[in-house]
């Protein structure tokens, strides 16, 4: 395991008649952390993956639009960092911060290597997706609270800097 | 940042083209059942999927596979749903109308525009029948 420490923001992403989504991007990153699961599964329709990476995008754009981010769509560790899943054989996932059934931070997610039952720590690409996720979540949820809100529209609106983070998190070794 | 929104929000519209219609209009009711499923559940006193769980007699997990926005939902399991929670979950908007309305029933007064073969899910409308006879008279002056 190696610790990183680093800079990031959350960035407002996209805004639906239901819901906002949010994402969080790295200083110096020149993509969120959406774009990359995007531009990783979304781009190739031949690949197999794609009809797992649809059924994630249609959730994510039916609760923006139509539903809110209901927590009935999500499942969740014991961190509280959630999940929006494919459920078939790709168990391809994308993790998020529920704020509210208004407002939901996307990361970055993968495939789950060898199905369903087996821990995330399993792909250590996943693991650090969940790491990112779950070191920003306490500080964003204690931010919200110091500053008496309970969404980040508010949050960042007061103060543009309240979007930004100094966040450690483990990264396994491959 | 408005730019990034700008490009995320392109990105995700141009993938989201590559994807078949049916694909999204199936993940779309699925999803909008599940959250009239969900409505119905807290509005009738906020019970819980277990609550739905025992009164179907099925397994928690079940109920939560449901909701998940992925399920291939039956009628027969909507209407099981649907006298558990005590909600309306499903309208199909189809009704054909006499030529002379003689004898008018109360499915008359739900839509006043019948749209033929249009499945519409309205999650959480309740059917209130109205209070005068205005309806009745439009339809019986055709």
């Amino acid at each position: 395991m190696k610790i990183f420490e680093k800079d990031i923001e959350i960035v407002k992403v996209m805004s639906g008649n239901a819901g906002d989504i949010y994402s969080i991007q790295f200083i110096g990153d020149s993509q969120n952390e959406l774009e990359k699961f995007l531009n990783e599964f979304g781009r190739y329709t031949k690949d197999p993956i794609f009809t797992a990476f649809g059924k994630i995008f249609n959730k994510l754009n039916t609760m923006k639009d139509e539903t809110g981010f209901l927590p009935v769509f999500f499942e969740r560790y014991k961190n509280g960092i959630s999940k929006l899943l494919s459920r078939d054989r790709f168990n391809l996932r994308l993790y998020c911060i529920e704020v509210s059934e208004e407002e939901v931070i996307t990361g970055n997610g993968g495939k789950k290597p060898g199905g369903r039952g087996r821990p995330f720590q399993s792909s250590a690409r996943l693991e650090r997706n969940v790491n990112i996720l779950a070191s920003l979540r306490p500080k964003l949820f204690s931010r919200m609270k110091e500053n008496n809100v309970d969404n980040l529209y508010d949050l960042i609106n007061l103060n543009k800097e309240n979007a930004k983070f100094r966040i450690s998190y483990e990264e396994p070794i491959e | 940042m408005n730019n990034l929104k700008n490009r995320t929000e392109e990105l995700f519209r141009s993938l989201g083209s590559l994807i078949p219609q049916k694909e999204k209009r199936f993940t779309r009711l699925s999803m909008l059942i599940a959250a009239a499923i969900n409505e119905g559940l807290k509005k009738n006193g906020g019970k819980t999927q277990k609550w739905l769980a025992d009164r179907l007699g099925r397994k928690e997990s079940q109920i939560s596979k449901w909701l998940s926005g992925d399920h291939n939902f039956t009628i027969k399991t909507i209407v099981e749903i649907e006298d558990a929670v005590g909600t309306e979950i499903l309208q199909i908007n189809y009704i054909r109308f006499k030529q002379k309305a003689s004898c008018l029933s109360n499915v008359y007064h739900i839509h006043e525009k019948p749209v033929s073969y249009g499945v519409n899910i309205n999650s959480f409308q309740q059917f209130v029948l109205p209070q005068d006879n205005s309806f009745i008279q439009k339809v019986q002056q055709g």
